[in-house]
């Protein structure tokens, strides 16, 4: 099959859009809506850090905000890998994020769960009892990625969520009631003291085209996943969008369309609350002690 | 015939019917078209194409973070 806008053959087939493109044309079109994406979202001047897992999604995204930024003398885009301590999963990305910010000349920052909190996730795991690998993993996560933004001076933080991850939370949040929650995702119009904001390049590329676009630009793809992801809630809501997709294409942008119809109406129902310094860290919470340092204590607890 | 595919975790020889399509050996893999990639004697190829080569090769589409 040719491709549908040039006489070369088509490399692949955009279900939700009906159209075969060729090499040059794909990764036309991811770029093309990431620089919309990216326009449309908060993008101060400065420094940009990316969270930079090593995964490819990760790796797009930071290739991407270094392509767009190359010729941005205002600004400057570093990478920040979180090394979580997943024994024979995470050394594996970390060689990968480290080996790619090389070859592009892009600061790379690492900081490790080890350092910072005295534990890996596999300590946690050992001691986790009710609570999820993904939950400690995420607030411990989080704060991590904030604390080094913070400490180079970054304006905002982009993350490699694609649009099927978009989906699924934008769902999981819904299925469960969490109108809250939906009003604190990213990408953050309102800078809070002491937290960055955090936008989403990729946020309307489906999983499957930054993969393509990762696998044609030659980096290196790790099919490997999380060991812990088997407990999380995501892959019913994956399996499900992925169904759904199947059978009724375009589904995947219809629920990020209907998401951002809303957005307003939540955002201003759901305002932010108001943050203050964690009494024993300092990192902006909302409560007295942050939920970071709540799960700390747990995990002391039990590790002692 | 006969095309050899090969998947995270090895190699396998797997029967398709003369003139099948990706999206053929997706089915017979159970995928859905969005959640893999197939590189046919190592290029892309669109799941509506027939699989005129080889070795294919499945990538699969997993988040990670």
């Amino acid at each position: 099959m040719k491709c549908s806008k040039c006489d070369k053959e088509a490399i692949t087939f955009i279900r939700y859009n009906g159209t075969w493109l060729c090499r040059e044309h794909f990764m036309n079109f991811v770029e093309k809506r990431v620089k919309k994406e990216v326009r449309k979202q908060p993008f101060p001047r400065g420094v940009i850090a990316v969270a930079l897992s090593g995964g490819k999604d990760s790796i797009v995204a930071t290739y991407l905000m270094h392509k767009i930024t190359e010729k941005d003398a205002s600004r400057e885009v570093h990478a920040i890998t979180v090394d979580e301590g997943i024994d024979g999963y995470r050394d594996k990305t970390i060689k990968i994020a480290e080996k790619f910010c090389n070859e592009y000349g892009i600061p790379h920052h690492i900081i490790s769960f080890k350092e910072e909190y005295g534990f890996t996730l596999d300590d946690i795991s050992k001691v986790r009892r009710e609570l999820a690998e993904c939950t400690y993993c995420g607030v411990f996560r989080r704060q991590c990625i904030n604390k080094v933004a913070e400490s180079i001076g970054a304006k905002a933080i982009a993350m490699g969520h694609n649009l099927d991850d978009v989906a699924q939370t934008i769902l999981m949040n819904f299925v469960r009631s969490d109108v809250e929650r939906m009003a604190r995702m990213a990408p953050h119009r309102k800078v809070q003291p002491g937290l960055i904001p955090r936008i989403l390049p990729l946020r309307s590329i489906p999983e499957k085209e930054a993969t393509l676009y990762a696998y044609l630009m030659g980096f290196e793809i790790s099919e490997d996943e999380c060991p812990y992801a088997v407990r999380a809630m995501r892959g019913i809501y994956r399996d499900f969008i992925m169904d759904l997709e199947k059978n009724h294409p375009g589904s995947r942008h219809s629920i990020l369309k209907s998401f951002l119809e809303l957005e307003d109406c939540i955002r201003s129902k759901y305002p932010p609350a108001q943050l203050k310094a964690c009494g024993i860290c300092g990192q902006p919470t909302s409560e007295q002690v942050c939920m970071a340092c709540q799960l700390r204590e747990k995990i002391m607890e039990r590790i002692k | 015939m006969e095309i050899e595919v090969e998947m995270k975790g090895g190699k396998e020889k797997i029967r398709i019917d003369d003139g099948a399509t990706g999206e053929d050996l997706l089915k017979k893999l159970g995928f859905s078209p969005d959640e893999v990639l197939i590189i046919m004697d190592g290029r892309p190829l669109p799941y509506t194409e027939k699989l005129e080569g080889k070795k294919v090769r499945i990538i699969r589409v997993v988040s990670g973070g």
